[in-house]
Order: structure tokens, then C-alpha cells, then sequence
């Protein structure tokens, strides 16, 4: 602890000489990039951000020097005690006009190149694909509209046991804490993407420091971003606009791939019946909900589409904004999870196993991993509570469709995991219910 | 000290100690909280509310009352005038902002949000992905037709008739002001007569205006931005129209006590310039909420 | 001359006890009350700040749950920004500006007791919510709906704690207005006034056009919880950005509000430990109605990832950087101030040359955030965070107390203990720098504002940053010594308790009689400057 606060002390004294100093340090892995400057990044955006920051940042060190300089210099040669007597002018306009001019002379270089990033930012035009991005309390949706899959991301488990409050778990022994996810982003290298960004609930924002990205998920609309990854890699990032309890706790993690492997993985995910693929093992992976199967039938970009606007209609949207009683333009609601197979039943063990995942998982966050509830928040108890306690239509009802800042997991979970976790929360927590609730119950209520 | 230095206006004037200021805070207080308490459900709130309201009430007639008898009583001079003045026109500039607010959200949703909820701008995918075959228009409750179909208000009717009634009350009060500055107190009690009336009429017709829209035009107060803009503009401004014409009565009621000199008359024409920023925001609410 | 004596038969003899405070409209009770209120609620949300700092010394969530963790982020921004820095300068206001123009007193006494007394009850409303089921406002201290809306039962005690704020501060600028135009010495043009009242002449006319602004921000936010409207919600026609838009014209101005009076202060303690006259009046003036104008067309610099048209988002980058114009001639006048002076290092002079050294790298980092490329990157981290605090913590708060230390002998007649507070600036100078400089580093990485905790890998930055914070917290018991011991006794203050002062608060004696001038103030009083040829 000592050594640690010494070392950064030193360090701070090595930041404040950051002045005199190029700045290096970056690591390709996007986990440790540099600890005291903005990384450079693998896209063309972020080189632009870096350079400008880089710029701005030795304007403002040049213009430092002269004021703080010469402000120095009357602290020490002007000192009444040093036997300085005061002068007594006070104005002269050729002074003042220039330094009003020079200031200006100097923001206008500033300006230039901020103004030409800004243009590259905001040209979304011939993508070579597109990927929807959906903030959820607190969760990202990824939603391959060519390749009609969607899936969730969250916190990975590790790091979000670790960090409930008294866990006793050192986070230092947590690889990557709070920058790890259960199903990360897998994008090609080399590629056009256009992100396109939206929320579900409150305002989320997607953040990678390796990308410059950054674009707020504003309910209602959607918002268009860009990144093209220069190089194959994890990068990490998190959701930086204030979204309630769990805001610190949805990270981003991307991995870029080649083409190839992208493609790839892509066929595996096709072909995994639901399940998600790790982009590195290309193995399934059990935790977390599942990928989520859409009819493809809208080419938002095939490779070569041109212009936007010749975009043939888009699917129905997985999700969309819960205040929408719509009987305008609301599209048919999506069907989740059409491609899965039906899910064989479930025994009574192998429900409270899975069951207790996805709650770990899913419902944890918010009526806590003890199934007592959180009253701050006005979240109800599990254990004793009336509903998991009373009809089971209800429970089903309730979890499907959800209710007031409940989510609605019917667009979420898979019947399995639904059926699974509704039969868990009747038993557990002190719960004795004795019911067993099968995938097919599930989907009958849906 | 020589005569120049001393101040035009004779000498300073300043009030010593006074209760109102506090009276007017625990009223305050007591109405907001229980607004908030009401608002979130608990029906006692509606109590505390009144009472509240009741509080600042007494105040406002405290406090008025007060300096209503220093100023007849000759204690203001010319000075004391040019700050209450200073004090009333930056107090109508803070309402000004205040409305302006309102203006600008009903500017951005119309200029702004609706083209975009159509895919206009950077906002291809607003429309592609979340509100497919949503069609800017105005009036709008919005792509999900949040509150039903209704129908929209029109500029002329009762609209029109409350513009007319207001710029002619805007008129009369004038006249009433003429009829003060040349000491003819039949003119002046006369015209605020008139102001008066048609100042309360204004009032009935809107509420009558805002019973239809409930009961025969579906729209309402959550008839989606239309319904919301439209609403909270005109329902702040018949608020206003509203105090104003309590105002408006308590200046004629003092004026029938023959309160007033012709030089000497600031409650009066702080009421007045009250009234024609009323006037004003109308305008601009006519225009805007109604006509275009 | 008899008729130019204060109208009012009773002189000093005013009620005792609590009374007095509750019915008093003395510009310099009121003030004081003022002044007491702001540190109250400076250690308030200075608590709520050691409690952020405490939770991120380390990663893990050691101490609360995060849902408390905002309420405490939300909660100090609010209670510092309307608590602790605005009312400290409507207290300076209220204590110095009828003694700086030659008037008895503010023009509107009995408002001007109503701005200060709806104060405690603004924020008993505002501090209540922390004991409420759903705790206490947890959005932040911008409020975007719809999380705000997602608030418990805090809600609408929130909105209407801002409300009545609002009105405080409207009617509280309106006095200032009132009093300036209207009670001035009349051999005190306009363009001769002091920096100071010049800052907040300006000022009261932001507070005036924007108070509203935001009253009706978090009206429309009331009414769609309360009565089904749309104006944030998308499906009904409305955008939850349309709230930031309203709320930001009204924060950027806000944020100027908190730092023109900060100006004012600065420029005349600069001219009085320098012994010079002030360099460049008349383009002080002229910059700060610039930077006052230009407060209005710059808001949207806070919502650059919102997602906005491309062409808006160059129009606010470039009025944005524009404001570094007439913020750079305050900066160089102060320095042409102080070049070839007779300079002398008195607490309030450390403060002021703090001021002008960290406030001015808390202007760099915001014209660095203009550049929209670059926000990119910093917004939202604690890049941002760093910004402000330069700019409110060594800005603002540095300002007032150095006006603290300048005028505290005017107001209690005594000097007050000078190794007490160079002790004070040291520590704070030292532990500010501590505590908000690792800040920038921790932002250029990455690290998100508003999460309670972290990566592993911002661990020492936040140590550091946290420690710093203790330091600086600490040190602030300081102040309050410093102030208590000055009003208890200390050397006797002469009425020019500055070698270098002018002004016409120095004419009177120290502490200055009950109302301060019962009868105008001579014209040699006001002018030629003791330091000035003309
Ligand atoms: C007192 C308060 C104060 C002041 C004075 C300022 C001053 C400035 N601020 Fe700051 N700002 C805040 C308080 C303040 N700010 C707060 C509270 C926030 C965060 C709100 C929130 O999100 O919670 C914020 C956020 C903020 C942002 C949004 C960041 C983001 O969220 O992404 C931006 C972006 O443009 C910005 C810019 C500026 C600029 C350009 C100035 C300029 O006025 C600075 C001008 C000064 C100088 C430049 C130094 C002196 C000049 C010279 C020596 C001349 C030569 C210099 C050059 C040519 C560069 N500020
Ligand atoms: C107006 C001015 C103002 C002032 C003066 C301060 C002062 C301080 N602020 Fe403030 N801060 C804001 C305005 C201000 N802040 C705003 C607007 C935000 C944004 C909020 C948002 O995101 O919504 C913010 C956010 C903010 C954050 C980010 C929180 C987050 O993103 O989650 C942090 C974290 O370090 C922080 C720290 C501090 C500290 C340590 C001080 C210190 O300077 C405080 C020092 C004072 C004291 C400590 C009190 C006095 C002493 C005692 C009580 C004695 C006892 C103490 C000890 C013995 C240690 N502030
Ligand atoms: Cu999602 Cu913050
Ligand atoms: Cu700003």
C-alpha cells in the first residue's frame, strides 16, 4: 500500500514533467493502455482525436509558458519587498489589441483540423456492414442486421461478483475487472462498420477508448457512428452516460479479427443453434443468454451497398421503446429465438442449476443475489415474495412481459433460461413452491 | 456638503425589520411539499397544499398592504419609484425566459424532432429502424399516436375571439392610464372596469376552450407533444391572464378608495405592463400554437 | 444637509436574538447570512465529496451502494453549485456593493431578506430526499430524463427545491440590478464603478434571463412524470435531448455565473496588493459582457455525442473556442496589473495569483474539450472533471476566499491571523493540485465520471486523487478558524486595511457603521484613483 502510493506519487511527479516529454506508452491490447495520456487508437478517428489533443495540448503548454512565465517573473522581480515601487500605467491599446489578436490567430489553427475530424466523424456513408447497438439497464444488445443474430453483453461474472460491496474479492485478482464481458463485440479488421446506437430505456452512451468512439443510445433514435479497426485486438471500454445504479458496471469489450476469422465465426454463430461462439475458441459458450436468431431479411450493407438512402426496408427492431402503446407505425414485435430448436424438458436439478445462473446473471443486479429485494429501489423481494409464492401464470406473466423498471425478458432470456430461472426463484430463497416449469409452459404464455 | 452632492431624490429610504419575507417562505414551503407528497400519492398533500397557498396569500396581502400604506402615507420618493420600476421590468424579463423555454421546446419539436422521427438529417435509421413509415407532420402526438386520434385547435373561433378580446383590453387599460395621468377618475374606473371584464371573460372562454378539447376533440393534456405544448403554453399563459386580472381588480378596487396621484401611480403601471406582456405572449401564442 | 440622512427614526436599535436574522433587511445581515449559509453548504457538499473520494480510493465498492454513490455525486454538484458558490457571491454582494457605490443599503431590502430566507427551505427540501424511500436524486446534476425520471418519491421535492431556488436567485439579481443603476453614488459613472460590481452587474442579468430557463427545464420534466406529457419521450413526439438543450442554455450561462463575480474579485485584489491601478479597465468591462453574450450561443459544447447535426456541432465548437478571446484579456490585464508593480504576498494575494495560474489551466482544458475530435474522447471521463474543478474549486471557491480574507477586516474590524491563513492557502494550493491534477490523467485513459468503481488499472491516479482530497478538506477547518478568530478579535483594522486598497468601501471605518452610507459619499472619495495620474 505504501509502495504502491509512492510509486504514484513518482509517478505524478514524472505526469507534471509530461510537459517536456513525447508521449509513448501504449499497449496494444487496449487493457493497459497508457496511464496518463489518450491512447492513439486503431481507427482513423481516434489518430485524428490523439493529433488534435497532442496539438491543443502543446498550444496550451506554449501559451503556459509565456503567461506563466512572465507572471513568474513579476512574482519575483516586481515584489514590493524586493524594493520594487509600482508604476502606475494602465493602458495601452497596441498591447491590448494584440494579445487580442494572437489568441484568436492561434484558436483558428486550433480550429482546422478539429473542423476536418468533425466531417470524417460524421461521414457514416458506404459501410461495408452495420451493427445495431442497443443499451439496455445494463446491458449492450449487438444486432447483426445483415446476418439476422442478435445477442446480449454483459458484465462478466467474475467482476461482477467481485464488486458487490463487501465480497472480500481482491479486484486485482479479477483478470481484466469491470472491462470484461460475457459475449463480446466480434468485428472484422480492415472493414467499414456503421454502428448504429439506440437505447431501450434511459440514455446509455458506447464508449471504446481505442476507437474515439463514443455516441450517445438516446431512446427513440438512432444514432450512427463509424469505427474501422486498424488491427486485430481486444479493446475494452465501457457505457459513459449517467444510467442509474449499474452505470459502472456495463462494459464493452470488442475483438477484431481478420475477415476470415470473422467469417468464420460468424457460420459457427449461424450454425450454434442459439448458443454464443467464443470468437478466439470458436466453441460455445453456455453462459449468458443466448443469440437470438432474426430473419435476415434486410441488406443493410452487403459489402458493396451504396448509398444509404437505397436501403432496402429494415427488419422489426428486438426492441423498442416501452412507451409505445403504437398503433401507428409499430412493426410486428421480433419473434426471438425462431431458429432454436425446441428445448428439451428440464429436471428439477438441472432447472435450479441453470436456474441460478441466469438469476446470478440476469436478476441479481436488482433484487440481489439473496432474493431479498432491494426497498431503495423499490425492487420486491424473491424470497417470500407474493408473486414467485402465488399462481405460476402470473410469475410467467410477470417475467415475460415485465412491468414498470422490471424489463420484459421474453425478448431476452430463451424459454429454457425463463423456465429455468421461474423454477428457481419457487425454490429457492426459502421459496417451496415445489413447481418445475418447462420451456414449453414458457413459450405457451409468451 | 453642498447641495449638488446630495442626492436628487432628498434622502434614502430603507425599511427596517419585517416579518413577510418569512411568512412568504413557510408558505412557499408548505405548498411545494405538499404538492410533492400529493403528487406522489398521498392525499393529505392536497391539505397542506391549500394551506400553503393560503399562507403566501396572506403574505402577498401583508406585504402589499404595507407598502401600499408607506407609499399613500408619502414615505417613497422618486428613487424608491425607479427601483420598484427597475424590480418589475427585470421580474416580466424573468417571465419572458420562462415562457421562452417553452417556446423553444415547441420550436425544436416542430423544426427539429419531427423531421427527424422521419428520417430527415442524420436521422436515416430514427426512422428506418424504430418508427418505419412514421411521416413528419404537425400537429403530432408523436410515431406511437401517443393519447388517440384528435383534432387540433383552430385559429379562428374561440382563438380569435380571445385575441381580440385581449389586444382591446390592452387598449382599455391604456385609457385608463390616460384618465389617470389627466386626474379624470371617472376614465380611469371606467376603463380598468372594462379591462377587468374582459380580462375574466378571456378566462372563461379559454377554460370553456379547454373543456371542449377534453370532452369533444380528444385532446388533451397527453395528446403527445402537440397536446403537451399546446397545453402547458397556453395553461401558463391563462395562469398569467388569470393573476393578472386579480391584479387588475385589487388596482381598480384601490382606485375607487382613490388611491393614486396623477405623478404618483407605480402599482398601477406595473399592473399595466403586466397586462401587456400578457397581451404580448398571446400574440406570439396565436401565432405560433394556433395559427401556424 | 438633514434631508439627506437615512429615513428612519430608530438608528442601531434593531431586535435581538434569532428574530433579528429572520426579519433583518440590512444589506450587511443579510449578507452575513449569506456568507454563513455558503460554508455551511460548502462542508455539506464537501462531506458528500469526501464520501465519492473515499469509495474510490480504492477499486471495489467498499463503502455504499452505487445507487448512493450517485445520489452523492448528484447531490454535491447540486449543493455546492446552488449552495456553497452562488450564495457566497450573493453574500459579497450583498456585503459589498452598496458600500462600493456609496448607498445605505440594497434597493429592494425587504426582497432581498426573501432571496436569502427561501434558501434553507430550498434545500431542507433538497437534503429531505436523502431520507426518502428510493433515496435521493441520483441523475447527476443535469437531471437527464428519462433516468431522472426514474427517481423514488425524491422526485418532485427535487424540482420543486429548484424552483424555489430559482426565484431566490432571480429576485436576489434583481435586487443587485436594482441597487447598482439605481442607488450609485451620482458622481460614479458607470464606467468608473468598481471591477467587482461591474462582474455582477453582468452577472445578475445571466442569473435573470437563465434561472427560468431551467425552471421550466424541470416543469417539463414534472408534468411528463405527473400528467402524461411528451416533451422527452420520443413515441409521443418529443426527445430527451430537447431537456439538455434547455438545460444546457441555461448551465453554460450558469457556469459563467459562478465565475464573472470570481473576475471581479480577482481584479481588485490584484490592484491593491500591486499597488497599481487595474490595466485595461475598460477592456475588462468590455471582456466580460463578451464572455457574458457569448455564454448564450456555446451550450450545446456539453451534448457534442448527442448525436447532433454536423453543422450545429461546428457552430457550437467554434463560439465555444471564441470565448477564449475575452477570457485571455482578463488573463493578460491581470498580469500587466501585477508587471512593474510594488507587489506584497498577503493571503489574499496568494489566492488571487492561484487563482489567475489554476483558472487558467482550467481554461485550457476547456478550449481543449471544444475541439470536438478530442471530446470525443473526454467526454464524460474525468478529463472533464478535472476541467471543472480547475475552474470552480481554484476558480470560483479560490476566489471567494480570497475576497474572504480581503474584506474580512471591513467587516469585523479586525486583522485576521496572517500565518493562519498563508497555512491555509499553502496546504490547499498544494493538496487541490494533488487531488484534481491526477484527474486529467485518469480521463485521458479512459476512466469514466460517475461510476463508483474502476478498472484495476486507475488505481493510483485515484489513491493519489482521493488523498489529495482529505488534504484538502481538512485544510478547509482552516478557514473556518481563520474566520472565527477574526470576528472574536485580532489586530485592529484601519479603515484603509490595505496599503494598496481603493474604492469607496475603504472610506468607511472598519467595521463600516450599520448603514453604510447614510448620506452620499463625497466625489473625492470615489476619484481620482490614489494610484492613478488622471
Ligand atoms: C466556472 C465554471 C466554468 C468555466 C469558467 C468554464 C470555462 C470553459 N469551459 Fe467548461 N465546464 C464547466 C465549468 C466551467 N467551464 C462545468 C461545470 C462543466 C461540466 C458540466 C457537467 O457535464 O457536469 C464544463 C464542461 C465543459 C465542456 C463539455 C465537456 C464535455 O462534457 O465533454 C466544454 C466543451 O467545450 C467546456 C469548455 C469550456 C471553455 C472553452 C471554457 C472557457 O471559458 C475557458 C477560457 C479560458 C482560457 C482559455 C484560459 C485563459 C486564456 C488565455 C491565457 C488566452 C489564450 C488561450 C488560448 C488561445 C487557448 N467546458
Ligand atoms: C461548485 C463547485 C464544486 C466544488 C467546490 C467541488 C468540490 C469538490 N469536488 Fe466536485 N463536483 C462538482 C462541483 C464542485 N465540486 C460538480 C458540478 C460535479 C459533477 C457532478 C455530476 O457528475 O453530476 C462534481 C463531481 C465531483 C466528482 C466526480 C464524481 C463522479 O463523477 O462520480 C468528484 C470526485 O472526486 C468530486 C470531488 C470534489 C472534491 C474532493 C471537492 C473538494 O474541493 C471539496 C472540499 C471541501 C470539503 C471537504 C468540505 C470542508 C471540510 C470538511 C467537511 C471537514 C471534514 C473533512 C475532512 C477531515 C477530510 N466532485
Ligand atoms: Cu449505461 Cu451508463
Ligand atoms: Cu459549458
Amino acid at each position: 500500500m505504501l509502495i504502491k502510493l509512492l510509486r504514484s506519487a513518482l509517478r505524478g511527479v514524472m505526469c507534471m514533467g509530461l510537459t517536456l516529454l513525447p508521449v509513448l506508452a501504449f499497449a496494444a491490447d487496449g487493457d493497459m493502455p497508457s496511464d496518463i495520456n489518450m491512447p492513439q487508437g486503431v481507427t482513423p478517428i481516434s489518430h485524428d482525436a490523439w493529433w488534435i489533443h497532442m496539438f491543443a495540448f502543446w498550444v496550451c503548454v506554449g501559451i503556459g509558458v509565456v503567461v506563466f512565465g512572465l507572471m513568474i517573473w513579476s512574482i519575483v522581480f516586481h515584489r514590493k519587498s524586493a524594493g520594487h515601487s509600482s508604476h502606475h500605467f494602465h493602458d495601452n491599446i497596441y498591447l491590448e489589441v494584440t494579445w487580442t489578436i494572437i489568441p484568436f490567430v492561434i484558436l483558428i489553427a486550433l480550429a482546422i483540423p478539429a473542423a476536418k475530424g468533425l466531417v470524417r466523424i460524421y461521414d457514416t456513408s458506404e459501410p461495408d456492414m452495420t451493427v445495431k447497438i442497443t443499451g439496455f439497464q445494463w446491458k449492450w444488445q449487438y444486432d447483426y442486421l445483415q446476418d439476422g443474430f442478435s445477442y446480449f453483453s454483459m458484465l462478466a461474472a467474475d467482476s461482477n461478483k467481485a464488486s458487490r460491496l463487501d465480497s472480500g474479492i481482491d479486484p486485482a485478482s479479477v483478470p481484466h475487472y469491470l472491462r470484461d464481458v460475457d459475449h463480446p463485440l466480434v468485428v472484422p479488421v480492415g472493414k467499414k462498420i456503421r454502428l448504429l446506437i439506440t437505447a431501450d430505456d434511459v440514455i446509455h452512451s458506447w464508449y471504446v477508448p481505442d476507437f474515439a468512439e463514443k455516441t450517445d443510445a438516446i431512446p427513440g433514435f438512432v444514432n450512427q457512428a463509424w469505427i474501422k479497426v486498424e488491427k486485430p485486438g481486444v479493446y475494452r471500454g465501457g457505457c459513459t452516460e449517467l444510467c442509474g445504479r449499474w452505470h459502472g458496471f456495463m462494459p464493452i469489450v470488442v475483438v477484431a479479427e481478420s475477415w476470415d476469422d470473422y467469417q468464420k465465426w460468424v457460420a459457427a454463430v449461424k450454425a450454434g443453434g442459439g448458443a454464443y461462439i467464443n470468437p478466439h475458441t470458436l466453441q460455445p459458450e453456455q453462459n449468458g443468454s443466448p443469440v437470438v436468431f432474426a430473419p435476415a431479411e434486410l441488406n443493410f450493407n452487403a459489402p458493396t451497398t451504396a448509398a444509404v438512402a437505397s436501403v432496402p426496408a429494415p427488419a422489426a427492431p428486438a426492441s423498442r421503446p416501452k412507451k409505445s402503446k403504437a398503433p401507428v407505425a409499430k412493426p410486428a414485435p421480433a419473434t426471438p429465438a425462431p431458429a432454436v430448436a425446441a428445448a428439451p424438458a428440464l429436471t428439477m436439478q438441472t432447472a435450479m442449476t441453470r436456474g441460478k445462473q441466469v438469476y446470478d446473471q440476469n436478476c441479481a443486479a436488482c433484487h440481489m443475489p439473496d432474493g431479498k429485494g432491494n426497498e431503495a429501489m423499490s425492487v420486491p423481494a424473491i424470497a417470500g415474495g407474493p408473486i414467485p409464492n402465488g399462481p405460476l401464470a402470473a410469475h410467467i406473466a410477470l417475467v415475460l412481459h415485465g412491468k414498470g423498471i422490471m424489463p420484459a425478458w421474453g425478448n431476452i432470456l430463451s424459454d429454457k433460461d425463463l423456465a429455468a430461472v421461474i423454477t428457481y426463484e419457487r425454490n429457492a430463497f426459502g421459496n417451496h413452491t415445489g413447481d418445475l416449469v418447462q420451456p414449453a409452459q414458457v413459450k405457451a404464455a409468451r | 456638503m453642498s447641495a449638488e452632492a446630495a442626492h436628487a431624490s432628498g434622502h434614502y429610504y430603507v425599511p427596517h425589520g419585517t416579518q413577510w419575507p418569512i411568512m412568504g417562505s413557510i408558505g412557499l414551503f408548505t405548498t411545494v411539499f405538499g404538492a410533492a407528497i400529493w403528487l406522489e400519492d398521498m392525499v393529505f398533500g392536497k391539505y397542506l397544499f391549500v394551506l400553503g397557498l393560503l399562507i403566501v396569500l396572506g403574505m402577498m396581502f401583508g406585504w402589499f398592504g404595507t407598502v401600499i400604506r408607506e407609499s399613500e402615507g408619502g414615505m417613497y420618493n422618486a428613487q424608491v419609484d425607479r427601483s420598484f420600476r427597475w424590480g418589475m421590468s427585470w421580474f416580466i424579463f424573468s417571465e419572458v425566459m420562462f415562457f421562452g423555454a417553452f417556446f423553444g421546446a415547441l420550436f425544436y419539436a416542430r423544426v427539429f424532432v419531427q423531421p427527424w422521427l422521419g428520417g430527415g438529417s442524420n436521422s436515416l435509421f430514427t426512422n428506418l429502424v424504430l418508427w418505419k413509415g412514421y411521416e413528419p407532420a404537425w400537429p403530432s402526438n408523436g410515431p406511437a399516436n401517443v393519447g388517440g386520434d384528435f383534432e387540433a385547435m383552430k385559429a379562428t373561433g374561440i382563438a380569435a375571439l380571445n385575441t381580440l378580446i385581449l389586444l382591446t383590453s390592452g387598449l382599455t387599460v391604456t385609457i385608463a392610464h390616460w384618465g389617470l395621468k389627466e386626474g379624470n377618475r371617472k376614465k380611469l374606473c371606467w376603463f380598468l372596469l372594462f379591462t377587468v371584464i374582459l380580462g375574466f371573460s378571456f378566462v372563461v372562454l379559454q377554460a370553456h376552450e379547454y373543456i371542449e378539447a377534453y370532452t369533444k376533440q380528444n385532446l388533451t393534456l397527453a395528446s403527445g407533444i402537440y397536446g403537451s405544448t399546446f397545453f402547458m403554453l397556453t395553461g401558463f399563459h391563462g395562469l398569467h391572464v388569470t393573476i393578472g386580472a386579480i391584479m387588475l381588480t385589487i388596482i381598480l378596487l384601490r382606485a375607487l378608495k382613490g388611491h393614486f396621484r396623477p405623478d404618483h401611480h407605480f402599482a398601477f403601471e406595473a399592473v399595466s405592463w403586466y397586462w401587456h406582456f400578457v397581451d404580448v405572449v398571446w400574440l406570439g401564442l396565436y401565432i405560433f400554437v394556433y395559427w401556424l | 444637509m438633514s434631508n439627506t440622512a437615512v429615513a428612519h427614526e430608530h438608528h442601531a436599535e434593531h431586535p435581538g436574538g434569532i428574530w433579528r436574522w429572520i426579519s433583518t433587511t440590512n444589506h450587511k445581515d443579510i449578507g452575513t447570512l449569506y456568507l454563513f449559509f455558503s460554508l455551511l453548504m460548502f462542508f455539506v457538499g464537501g462531506s458528500f465529496a469526501m464520501l465519492i473520494r473515499a469509495e474510490l480510493f480504492e477499486p471495489g465498492m467498499q463503502l455504499m451502494d452505487p445507487l448512493f454513490f450517485n445520489e452523492m455525486t448528484t447531490l454535491h454538484a447540486l449543493v455546492m453549485i446552488f449552495g456553497a458558490i452562488m450564495p457566497a457571491f450573493v453574500g459579497l454582494a450583498n456585503w459589498m456593493i452598496p458600500m462600493m457605490i456609496g448607498a445605505p443599503d440594497m434597493a429592494l431590502p425587504r426582497m432581498n431578506n426573501w432571496s436569502f430566507w427561501l434558501l434553507p427551505f430550498a434545500f431542507l427540501l433538497l437534503l429531505s430526499t436523502l431520507f426518502m424511500p428510493g433515496g435521493g436524486p441520483a441523475g447527476g446534476w443535469t437531471m437527464y430524463p428519462p433516468l431522472m425520471l426514474q427517481t423514488g418519491m425524491a422526485f418532485p421535492f427535487v424540482i420543486f427545491a429548484i424552483h424555489l431556488m430559482g426565484i431566490s436567485s432571480v429576485m436576489g439579481a434583481i435586487n443587485v440590478i436594482a441597487t447598482i443603476l439605481n442607488l450609485r453614488s451620482k458622481d460614479m459613472p458607470l464606467m468608473k464603478m468598481p471591477m467587482f460590481v461591474w462582474s455582477w452587474l453582468i452577472t445578475a442579468y445571466l442569473l435573470i434571463a437563465v434561472m427560468p430557463v431551467l425552471a421550466g427545464a424541470v416543469t417539463m420534466m414534472l408534468t411528463d412524470r405527473y400528467f402524461g406529457t411528451s416533451f422527452f419521450s420520443a413515441a409521443g413526439g418529443g426527445d430527451p435531448v430537447l431537456y439538455q438543450h434547455v438545460f444546457w442554455f441555461f448551465g453554460h450561462p450558469e457556469v459563467y455565473i459562478m465565475i464573472l463575480p470570481a473576475f471581479g474579485i480577482i481584479s481588485e485584489v490584484i490592484a491593491t496588493f500591486s499597488r497599481k491601478p487595474l490595466f485595461g479597465y475598460d477592456s475588462m468591462v468590455y471582456a466580460i459582457a463578451s464572455i457574458a453574450f457569448l455564454s448564450f450561443i456555446v451550450w450545446a459544447h456539453h451534448m457534442f455525442t448527442v448525436g447532433m447535426p454536423l453543422a450545429a456541432e461546428l457552430f457550437f465548437m467554434f463560439s465555444t473556442m471564441l470565448i477564449a478571446v475575452p477570457t485571455g484579456v482578463k488573463v493578460f490585464n491581470w498580469l500587466a496589473t501585477m508587471w512593474r508593480g510594488s507587489l506584497s504576498f498577503e493571503t489574499p494575494m496568494l489566492f488571487a495569483i492561484a487563482f489567475v495560474f489554476l483558472f487558467t489551466i482550467g481554461g485550457f482544458s476547456g478550449v481543449m474539450l471544444a475541439l470536438v475530435p478530442a471530446d470525443y474522447q473526454y467526454h464524460q471521463t474525468y478529463f472533464v472533471v478535472a476541467h471543472f474543478h480547475y475552474v470552480l474549486v481554484t476558480g470560483a471557491a479560490f476566489a471567494i476566499m480570497s475576497a474572504v480574507y480581503y474584506w474580512l477586516p471591513k467587516w469585523t474590524g479586525h486583522m485576521y491571523n496572517e500565518t493562519l491563513g498563508k497555512t491555509h492557502f499553502w496546504l490547499s494550493v498544494i493538496s487541490v493540485n494533488v487531488l484534481f491534477f491526477p484527474q486529467h490523467f485518469l480521463g485521458l485513459a479512459g476512466m469514466p465520471r460517475r461510476i463508483p468503481d474502476y478498472p484495476v488499472q486507475f488505481t493510483d491516479f485515484n489513491m493519489m486523487s482521493s488523498i489529495g482530497g482529505f488534504v484538502f478538506g481538512a485544510s478547509q477547518l482552516l478557514l473556518v478558524a481563520g474566520v472565527i478568530l477574526c470576528i472574536r478579535g485580532g489586530k485592529k483594522a484601519e479603515a484603509r486595511a490595505w496599503e494598496g486598497a481603493h474604492g469607496l468601501e475603504w472610506v468607511l471605518p472598519s467595521p463600516p457603521p450599520y448603514h453604510s452610507f447614510s448620506e452620499p459619499p463625497p466625489a473625492s472619495a470615489i476619484w481620482p484613483h490614489p494610484y492613478r495620474a488622471d
